[in-house]
């Protein structure tokens, strides 16, 4: 009986090639979707799966106040791994894992001297870290790697790198040079992690246990971070209690030793290791951090594509019924129940589901090629991981059911007299709500969201970038200086020198050694400006840029009072931008030139007023700013190239050849500043990247289905279709007629979609302080996108059933 | 009014050639109500399309009205023959989605008529065939002589010359099928001319003249 109805199954959709084609592509791309998405999933929540003691196990962080701001660091000052060792009760072990900043290590293997530049994941810690993160041990162990202080361990790809071809009993005792001159043995080698992980080092130094001097107990490095396992029954906050007393000891132990004249909050928060790689709200670099709205988003995406494709398999068997009518009439006559009907219907969506899922694998591949910037690549890993296979196998069967169950409510329904005489009326369906217009107004509700969503998204970027920032960034090239170069001396000349030989270049058409405009990240300090005698000074925070006296020229930046800088002018004058002079209540830019700032006890006249121009991303406002002229590590140098982009490679050229004349090639780093702008959006490209696929999948699956009932409507149609021909009808009209239905279900659909996108939209941009608005038009443009697809794939099918020559369709019999 | 010389029509199939019409010769006079006969297969259905301007043929002249069909192009035969041509169908063919007034209106829609001159000669036709009453209907609601009437009634509506009827009364009983065909008796009197198709030989005795077709020959005329 299976066997019969599977058979019967496959006679029936070879037959129909064309519908089941359509309803394998949708579920397949829907499968392929779901299965990428999931395997991220996994990935992103399998972090830290593998911590033996990861449901005790903590990050402690600390929070300061920061420009007015809480904010999270993710570090915390050096010696509380001793401090908490020794004075906090329940805690079963601390981890101290701090990252350290090397500048060279140099490695001889016997066949060469490898040297490598600021070698990354290093880390100093002590043996408790191996008892946290549970390595595999493949020479030496967790008890004698550090007995010696001097010792090392390495993981196994970094121990291939520096000693390719040696076993690891063989790499016990060998040396690497970190920084010139200290002499590490390497004491053990362990496997590499075999989940994914904050705990990426890949070299691993003894933390020597000294005695910090108090200072440091309110320095916090961003890199130096500490675990605490709590005792399985202690609360956090109690630890966290005796913690925050370890701390305001040593402020006021501090307080007495130094007597500082700043005030001093800091607090502590314990978050969990599980929790660890969703805290994107920690401040800390070289840790990748994934936020859990994202992943719900990808979830959420998943499951509507992938239910997009099962109403796309609704809506075109039960489309197919009226056709379907007389068989299954038929089968009923010959006594068929409904059993014997159901189990037809769903060997059909079996089969059809599972070729998807075949589809499916092969797709995956090219997903993951084709999207490799935005998916992280270790979630391949993850690709067949069991729970993501089992989580799958759910997915499948919820989509047979999901598919299946409608189509076959409907066929059993079918009055097998009726049928028999005279098929299934053609009219159901028409001029009466049912499910099937339901679903495909849901489909495209979708779709329509999706679209909206893009093109707003792609509006917002392409503000960020074409938007008049306030100074001119056209042609422009950014060289840093090399920073560590900064401490040697006679740097100021020879940076000076090799200004003036830049300069000299043709096709550089301007120099300036400069911080430039808007870039990441920037210093700031308090400036006191006091209005008149005898009035209270008012105190505000200003970023500083220091720059040369090139720099308004250069970026073509217009004052709006006062006088630029003058070159090699060594008296203390500074700009500041308009919204610096208006924070400071004062009446006009005019008003404010000759007047004077303070810092700590420096004086600084201010020399002109420069118009606002943006220093940070477009999520942040113009913020009060001080140019200073003078020579700082910050600073890089700024190239206006000349206006012909074909030369630039040859610029480009001559730059780093006179470049290497003064400093080492490898610190040569160029980029557009176009370039440099664009990359401050990295995470909304890859919102806009991801938005654009969703779109054009949700559109090409509404698509498939779309034009799968265009196909059937035109054949139930196809009599009247014939009879208005016969009548007079032009092809123009019966295309007019075809797409009249779907395209009022598309409007619908529209209707419903705009105010929802409008509201997630503008959800998304109210992070914006800068930002386009949204307009009519873009849900007018959207709609009027949704109606032509629509159209255009109705009219495929539409002008095909116009121009059939009403003899054939109407023959009787 | 129709002049038809030396039509062949045939299809290929394989190597053989099937003539479906063959040297068919044939004139038709303004107000005459001819009935086409002969067994199924004989080509009558065939012959009444390639009246009507539905199917080419693949050779010979066909003069409607002093126009020369074989030389027109689709678009001229199209407006040709929804200016003078109804035509009724054994099945009906109304639209099942269109009331019994829409159904007859829709000939008009295509003929871009004014609305108040569509409502004027839909209610003429409505009265005139007493179906009034049932204008609101839905073609599934009537029986099938009530259909053919607004089968009918939609085919007369734009004012042809000519009506072509394939066996209007096929699907009808006798009684029905006589109403239909005094009425078509009525509007020849009229002066519309009339072709049908029918397999009826007391159908045949309405009319003036009868062709009788054998393997798309015309064997007899009388």
């Amino acid at each position: 009986m299976i066997k019969l109805s599977f058979k019967t199954a496959f006679r029936y959709l070879w037959k129909h090639k064309l519908f089941t084609a359509l309803n394998i592509a949708g579920l397949a791309i829907g499968i392929c979707t779901c299965w990428v998405i999931l395997s991220i999933v996994r990935y992103e929540f399998n972090f830290e799966s593998a911590i033996p003691e990861r449901e005790n196990t903590y990050r402690l962080v600390t929070g300061k106040m920061f420009d007015n701001k809480e904010t999270i660091y993710g570090g915390v000052s050096a010696p509380f791994y001793q401090g908490v060792r020794e004075n906090v009760t329940g805690v079963k072990a601390v981890v101290p894992v701090y990252g350290q900043w090397i500048s060279s290590v140099k490695v001889d293997n016997g066949k060469e001297l490898i040297e490598v530049e600021e070698p990354e994941d290093i880390i100093a810690t002590d043996s408790s870290y191996f008892e946290m993160v549970p390595y595999k041990w493949l020479a030496g162990n967790a008890r004698t790697a550090f007995q010696q202080p001097e010792s090392v361990v390495l993981t196994q790809s970094r121990a291939n790198s520096y000693f390719p071809g040696l076993t690891p009993g063989q790499l016990i005792g060998k040396t690497i040079t970190y920084e010139e001159d200290a002499i590490k043995t390497i004491s053990g080698i362990v496997e590499d992690l075999h989940f994914p992980s904050e705990f990426t080092a890949q070299e691993i130094l003894y933390l020597q246990p000294i005695a910090y001097p108090l200072v440091e107990w309110t320095n916090t490095n961003s890199s130096d971070r500490l675990y605490i396992i709590a005792e399985n029954d202690k609360n956090p906050a109690t630890i966290l209690k005796q913690i925050q007393q370890l701390s305001d000891q040593k402020w006021q132990d501090f307080k007495q030793e130094r007597n500082p004249t700043y005030e001093f909050v800091r607090w502590f928060s314990m978050i969990p290791l599980s929790e660890m790689h969703f805290a994107t709200y920690v401040n800390e670099w070289q840790v990748k951090k994934t936020s859990k709205t994202v992943l719900f988003g990808l979830i959420g995406t998943a499951i509507f594509i992938l239910f997009l494709a099962c109403i796309n398999y609704i809506n075109l068997s039960t489309a197919q019924i009226p056709q379907r009518g007389k068989e299954i009439g038929i089968r009923k006559t010959l006594g068929s129940n409904n059993k014997s009907l159901l189990m037809q219907i769903f060997s059909e969506t079996i089969i059809v589901v599972l070729i998807g899922a075949l589809l499916s694998f092969v797709l995956v591949h090219f997903s993951f090629l084709l999207l490799s910037d935005m998916i992280p690549q270790d979630a391949v890993n993850f690709q067949f991981h069991t729970n993501t296979l089992l989580i799958l196998g759910g997915i499948l069967i919820a989509t047979i059911v999901s598919s299946g169950a409608y189509p076959a409510i409907q066929m059993t329904r079918v009055n097998p007299i009726q049928s028999i005489k005279n098929g299934l009326s053609q009219k159901s369906g028409k001029s009466r709500f049912n499910v099937r217009k339901g679903l495909f107004i849901f489909q495209y509700t979708i779709a329509q969201c999706f679209i909206i969503g893009a093109i707003i998204v792609g509006q917002q970027l392409k503000y960020t970038i074409k938007k008049d920032l306030g100074f001119n960034k056209d042609a422009v090239l950014l060289v840093d200086h090399p920073f560590n170069m900064t401490s040697k001396a006679g740097f100021v000349g020879k940076q000076k020198v090799l200004l003036e030989e830049l300069q000299k270049l043709p096709g550089v058409t301007n120099l300036s050694f400069s911080e430039s405009p808007l870039r990441m990240g920037y210093s700031s300090s308090p400036y006191i400006y006091t209005p008149a005698e005898g009035t209270d000074p008012v105190s505000r925070q200003l970023q500083i840029k220091m720059v040369d006296h090139n720099y308004l020229s250069f970026y073509q930046m217009p004052l709006v009072a006062g006088k630029d800088f003058v070159a090699g002018d060594s008296s203390k004058k500074v700009i500041l931008n308009e919204t610096a002079v208006k924070e400071y209540g004062i009446s006009s830019p005019e008003e404010a030139v000759g007047k004077t700032i303070k810092r700590s006890d420096e004086l600084y006249s201010i020399a002109g007023v420069v118009k606002d121009f943006h220093q940070e991303n477009f999520y942040k406002e113009i913020k009060p700013l001080v140019l200073m002229q003078g020579d700082q590590p910050r600073q890089m140098f700024n190239i206006k190239l000349s206006s012909n982009s074909e030369q630039w490679p040859q610029t480009i050229e001559a730059i780093k050849a006179t470049w290497t004349k003064f400093y080492s090639e490898k610190y040569f780093e160029y980029r557009f500043y176009d370039e440099t702008i664009e990359a401050l959006y990295k995470e909304d490209q890859r919102l806009s990247t991801l938005i654009n696929v969703a779109t054009f999948i949700s559109i090409f699956i509404g698509c498939l289905g779309l034009f799968g009932l265009a196909t059937l409507t035109a054949f139930q149609r196809t009599k009247e279709i014939g009879v208005r021909k016969v009548l007079g009808a032009s092809v123009s009209s019966i295309v007019g007629l075809l797409s009249k239905d779907f395209v009022k279900l598309v409007i619908i659909a529209i209707v419903i979609a705009s105010p929802i996108a409008w509201w997630a939209m503008n959800k998304w941009l109210e992070e914006f302080i800068y930002k386009v608005p949204v307009t009519i038009w873009t849900f007018l443009m959207a709609g009027g996108l949704a109606i032509i697809i629509a159209f255009v794939t109705v009219s495929v099918q539409a002008v095909k059933a116009a121009i059939v020559n009403p003899v054939n369709s109407l023959r009787d019999e | 009014m129709i002049q038809l010389e030396k039509i062949f029509k045939w299809v290929n199939s394989g190597a053989n050639r099937v003539f479906l019409l063959q040297d068919i010769n044939l004139e038709i006079e303004k107000g005459e109500f001819v009935s086409i006969m002969g067994p199924s297969g004989s080509g009558k259905s065939t012959l009444l399309n390639v009246i009507g301007m539905l199917d080419g043929f693949d050779e010979g002249k066909y003069t409607f009205q002093g126009e020369p069909v074989h030389q027109l192009k689709e678009k001229q035969k199209s407006a040709l023959y929804k200016k003078h041509i109804g035509f009724v169908f054994q099945a009906y063919h109304l639209i099942d989605e269109l009331t019994v007034y829409e159904n007859i209106e829709t000939p008009l829609l295509y003929q871009d008529l004014k609305s108040s001159e569509r409502k004027a000669r839909v209610a003429d036709i409505l009265d005139r065939f007493n179906i009034v009453g049932k204008k609101d209907l839905f073609p599934a609601q009537l029986s099938g002589g009530q259909q053919q009437l607004v089968g009918i009634a939609r085919a007369l509506v734009a004012q042809p010359q000519l009506i072509l009827a394939d066996e209007p009364t096929g699907n009808l009983n006798s009684k029905q099928g006589e109403e239909i065909m005094e009425l078509f008796k009525q509007l020849n009197k009229e002066g519309v001319t009339i072709i049908q198709v029918t397999h009826s030989e007391k159908n045949a005795t309405y009319g003036s003249k009868v062709i009788e077709l054998l393997d798309g020959r015309i064997v007899n005329r009388h």
